[in-house]
Order: structure tokens, then sequence, then C-alpha cells
């Protein structure tokens, strides 16, 4: 994936055209994947407004948020790992261990917010896991992801016995009413924690090390990045919002599903693929959060059109290999201007 | 002193070399041992019966493991191998349950499988995706369209003369496990004898030295999806036949023991190294394995576990006595 492409100092914002007033916003906004991703979120949610009249209520629209909000979230780690040229396959296990976690923590006796903490731990720990092995072992993230998923989900079969756990103690029942700023919780975490990551991914040092990371590990360290903390800690990071997304999904359910979570990392891989992050670390968080509404807004389309939900497999993969060749497509690109740059 | 001490450690060096590099030999020793420990642990080891089950049990993965020996190798791998062995399956049990004739039926599967190969090979090698990616893709469009055809049930009421092919029984040994002999063997001898096929040894070394001596990498990798293809849905037809019905779930979570077996048996994730008679050990020794966990009662959850420590743990101990071959 991480070819030999040195996009020279990573910018986030993509190639600038110098020409002047509306016209040049315009088209600096189309020679973006965020820009044309933008766009045909504007055009979809146009053409789905006309077609069902539902589309527009404030109710569909908290809907659809609530529906995006774990990829959404688990999209956020997902991009700094795939930044960083890695791939992140145990992202979904994360999630559903997570609800487990929390559930058998809480009838244990252990009160609230202690056992939610415990949730999240569990996700860092799978990313911290994920990490060591890519890092010190040196084994392909891939196989080492596909590693931890079949491994955490075993041990959500085995902690669920294959059913969901409810009876939830009140105290953690009552959140299912919680409301943050007016808005459902796992709609307040996503835009809050989709900001957060944005704004450290553009003016972090720390966070912006994955950039370079991305472009040619020899290089990041070389000028004296610790490559493998920051790897380690992106697959952590990854871990702890899937499990924040899981631990959202409970709270919003009141069970610990034994389900909750599978397949969820295609979606998580195939956002950021959409805002075109990852290929030879590039790409912002925001394009990241636009490729995940772009998808929330095609189930959604699914079901208000009454399409077959079967359907939903299908188009997920012929959105990852269409978002990865549009990925592959523009680096080539780069890679042959920057050639023609040089003559 | 010193140079006792040297030595031993030449010895110990050598040894170390020999059971690296004659990875099949040490594998075979490892089932050997494993079988005569577990066969004096329990009674019902080394019955008929359940050497029987253990041959089906290896037979299919076994099939489809020569293919994925071969591309890996090369240093391409197909994560939809286990989607693939699904959709071929559903595909002919539907097609021939509604009374298509059994042979065209069985063709339209193995073409099936043929296809998924070319959209693999056509991702990777013309527009240059990755081939965990396109594959991943691939799996998933797969899945798609079994769960459309398929509408999320089971084909069951297969025509006897389809059956047969699973479950005619020679010596009372059941059909699949012999084409999967004839298969690895073949494959195996090929492999190690024809020009064709050591090839793929040559490309996954190195792909621009192996272009440079004049191998068409491109075309030459693209066979390898395409058999790995067809063979995963021979595998799946095979499967159904025996069974006697087609489950939706068919195929599910091969592409991990067929990967896993094949690193086990010696094949290097990064290309270059391996073969097809280590990659069918590998076969029978997690065959071997998942059968002792369910002769010893450990539930089946406890499995998916086991093979996943396994899968990791084998390739990182793969890439770091790699590392130490280089140094």
């Amino acid at each position: 994936m991480s070819s030999a492409v040195h996009t020279s100092p990573p910018s986030p914002g993509g190639s600038r055209s110098p020409r002047g007033g509306a016209s040049r916003w315009v088209g600096r906004m189309l020679s973006t994947q965020t820009g044309v991703l933008f766009g045909i979120i504007i055009l979809l949610a146009v053409a789905l407004s006309i077609a069902s009249p539902y589309f527009l209520t404030g109710a569909n629209l908290l809907a659809i948020g609530v529906a995006m909000a774990g990829s959404a979230l688990a999209a956020i780690g997902s991009s700094l790992v795939l930044l960083t040229g890695g791939i992140d396959l145990s992202i979904g296990t994360s999630y559903g261990l997570s609800g487990i976690v929390v559930s058998h923590a809480l009838l244990a006796g252990i009160p609230v917010l202690p056992s939610m903490a415990l949730a999240l731990l569990s996700g860092m720990l799978i990313g911290a896991l994920n990490g060591v092995i890519i890092t010190r072992l040196r084994v392909n993230p891939f196989i080492t992801t596909l590693g931890t998923m079949t491994i955490g989900r075993g041990l959500i079969n085995i902690l669920t016995r294959g059913y969901s756990i409810s009876g939830l103690p009140d105290s953690f029942m009552k959140l299912l009413y919680l409301k943050i700023a007016g808005l459902p919780p796992s709609v307040a975490i996503m835009i809050l924690f989709t900001v957060v990551a944005d704004l450290a991914l553009r003016w972090w040092k720390p966070a912006r090390q994955l950039y370079y990371i991305g472009g040619s590990s020899t290089y990041a360290r070389l000028i004296g990045i610790n490559v493998n903390r920051a790897t380690t800690a992106a697959y952590v990071v990854s871990g702890f919002t899937a499990a924040a997304g899981g631990l959202l999904f409970t709270m919003r359910t009141g069970a610990g599903s034994q389900q909750a979570g599978l397949g969820l990392e295609m979606l998580a891989i195939i956002a950021p693929f959409l805002g075109g992050v990852g290929f030879g670390g590039q790409g912002t968080i925001l394009a990241a959060f636009l490729g995940a509404t772009l998808l929330g807004l095609i189930f959604n389309a699914i079901q208000l059109l009454g399409i077959p939900v079967l359907f939903q497999n299908v188009i997920t993969g012929a959105f990852l290999v269409s978002a990865a060749l549009i990925g592959v497509v523009r680096v080539r690109r780069a890679f042959l201007m920057q050639r023609m740059e040089r003559r | 002193m010193p140079a006792a001490k040297e030595k031993a450690a030449v010895s110990v060096s050598r040894w170390y070399s020999f059971l690296v590099e004659r990875r099949d030999l040490t594998l075979l020793l490892t089932i050997v041992i494993a079988c005569a420990v577990i066969s004096r642990l329990t009674p019902h080891f080394l019955t008929f019966v359940n050497l029987q089950t253990l041959g089906l049990a290896v037979a299919f993965n076994a099939i489809v493991v020569i293919g994925m020996s071969i591309l890996m190798i090369a240093g391409g791998i197909d994560i939809a191998v286990g989607a693939t062995y699904g959709l071929a399956a559903i595909v002919v049990g539907l097609l021939i349950s509604n009374g298509f004739p059994i042979v065209p039926g069985i063709l339209v599967g193995l073409g099936i499988g043929i296809v998924v190969g070319c959209g693999n090979a056509l991702l990777i090698n013309r527009f240059g995706l990755s081939p965990f990616l396109a594959t991943l893709g691939m799996q998933s469009v797969c899945r798609g369209i079994l769960w459309l055809v398929s509408g999320g049930h089971s084909v069951v009421g297969l025509p006897p003369q389809f059956v047969v092919l699973g479950q005619t029984k020679i010596a009372s040994i059941q059909l699949p496990v012999y084409i999967m002999l004839v298969l690895v063997i073949a494959a195996d001898v090929c492999l190690r004898r024809t020009s064709f096929l050591r090839q793929f040894y040559y490309i996954g070394v190195s792909p621009q030295s192996a272009e440079s001596c004049g191998i068409p990498v491109r075309r030459v990798t693209s066979i390898a999806y395409i058999l790995v293809g067809f063979l995963a849905a021979l595998a799946g037809i095979l499967d159904g036949a025996r069974v006697g019905a087609i489950y939706v779930m068919s195929g599910t979570g091969i592409e991990f023991q067929v990967i896993t077996a094949a690193v086990i048996g010696g094949t290097s994730m990064a290309g270059g190294r391996g073969t097809i008679f280590g990659a069918f050990l590998g076969v029978i020794l997690m065959a071997i394995l998942t059968n002792v966990l369910s002769l010893a009662g450990v539930n089946m959850y406890w499995q998916s576990v086991f093979i996943g420590a396994i899968l990791v743990g084998v390739v990182a101990m793969d890439s770091l006595m790699g590392s130490r071959e280089t140094r």
C-alpha cells in the first residue's frame, strides 16, 4: 500500500490552483477529494429529500447520526492506523468486546464509571497487543489484526456463551435517556472526537508524525521519529475509538450484544478510503468523517427506499474496491505529476 | 574450552538451520510425535472413524491450500477464498436442485471460481491494488452475492447423482480424499519440476528482477489468482456434495485456516519460499489440533481463539527467524 510515493511535506489540503476569487475557492474545493466527497454528499442529500418525504425530518437525521456513530468513531482510529501504512481489522472485535466487558463488569457489581473505563481499556489492550506484535515482532498488520480479530471474537463468544447479556443494573440503564447538549450521547461524542482528532492531526506535532511514517518509515526514523512508539500509539487509539463506539452502542441498547461490531472493520476502513486517507501518508479525519457520512446516507437510503437489506453487503464490498481504486489512481497521478515537475 | 563451546554453537546453529530449511521434515516428525502422544492420551483418536473424519477435514482445506501456497510463493494472497468456496457451492446447489443438469451446473460453479480469480487478478495486476485490499473487497462482494441469490437459506434436497461425488467410498475412504491426494501430489511435483511453476519462486523473491529476466510477472501471477479461485470453487462444490446440503455459511473462515496452514508449512508471507507438501502437512497438523480439541471437549469458541493465536504466533516466529537468517 505504502508505495514509493514521497509526497513532499504532507499538506492535508491538496494541490492549490493559482486562480482568484470565488472560482478559485470552488476550484480548490473540487481539486481535493474531501471537496468532491462533500459535493457528492450534498447531491445525494438533495436527491434523497426529493425522493422521500421522510429524509429531511429531524428524527431521520438524528437516526442517521446515531446509526453512523459507531463507524464514524471507529473510522477515526482506523484513519490513524491507515496513515502509518497499516490496517486494523480487529476494530469490529474491539467494538463488540467493549460492550461485553462493560456488561460483565456491571453485573459483577462494579460501579458504572469504572465499568466503562474497563470497557475502553479492553479496546486499548487489543490495540496495544496489535501494535507490539506489528512493531516488535514485525508481523504483517493484516495478519496480526486478522488474528486478534479471530481471538477477540472467540473471547466474546466464550464470555457470552452465544447469548446477549441483558438485565443490566438501573444505574446504567438510566443512561439510555442521557442527552449531551440535546443530542444522543453517541452523536455528541462522535462530533467531539472527530473535531478533536482532526485538530490534533493538523496542529499537534506528535500526531503529525504519523504522516511522516506513512510517507516513508525509513525517512521518519532518520529524522528522529520513534516509529515503533508512534505506530503502536495509533493502534491503541484505534482500539480506544472502536471500544468507545461499542460502549455507546451498549448504552443505547441496554444490553451487551454478542453480534455487535460484526463487519464494522470494513466500514471503518472504507470510510477513510472514500476520503482518500492512507495512500502514502495523506488524508484528514474530516475526510474520513465525510466518508462515514456518505456510507450512513447510503444505508439510510437503502432503508427509506425499501431496497432489500441483503444488498448492503454487496454495496459495502463494491465501495471498498472502488474507493481503493480511486485512491490508487490519485496516488499514481500525484506520482506522475511529481515526476513531471522535476523535469 | 572456547573451542568446545564454539563447536557446540556450530552444531546448534546447524540444527537450527536444518529445522528452518527442512520445514517439511520437521513438520512430519511433529505430526508423528503428536499422533503418538495423542493416541496414548485418548483411545478415540486412532480409531478408523476418527481418521476418516480427519481425512475429510483435511481434504477440502488441502485442495484450497494448493492454490494458496502457489500464490503466496509468488508474493500474493487471497482473502476471498472462503467466500468463493461458499458462493460456488451455493450457486451449484441452487442450479441443480432446480433441475439444471448436474455436469453443466458444476462447470458453472467452477466458472464462478475462475471469474472471481480473474476479478482479483484484474484489480491487482491491472489497477495496482494491494492483494489484501482487493481480495478483502472481493470477499465482501462474493458473500453479498451469496446472500442475495440464496436469500439467506441453505440449499437442501440435492439430487443423489450429485451427492455421489462427495460420498462415494473406495476402500471405505471418500472420493474427495482421493481427489485431494491426486491434486496435492500432482501440484507438488509440478511446482518442483516444471519451469513454468518455478517462475513463481523468482517472482516472489523479487518481481522486478523476475520482470527483467523476461518473466511476464503480471500474466503469471494472474494465473495464480485464477487457479486459487478455481480450486476454492472445486473444494466448495465437493464439500457441498459430501454434506448433501449447502449451508449459507459454508466456507466462512477457510481463508484463515488455509493461510495459517501454509505458513506453518514453511510458506513465507513475503513470498519466494514454500512447498505444497509442507503446506499440506500444515493442513494436517491444523486438522489434528482441531480434532484433538474437539475430542477433549473444548468449546468450539476456544478453537477460534487457538487458531487466531497460532496464526499470529507462527507468522511472528517466521519473521523473527527470517530476520535472523538475513543477519
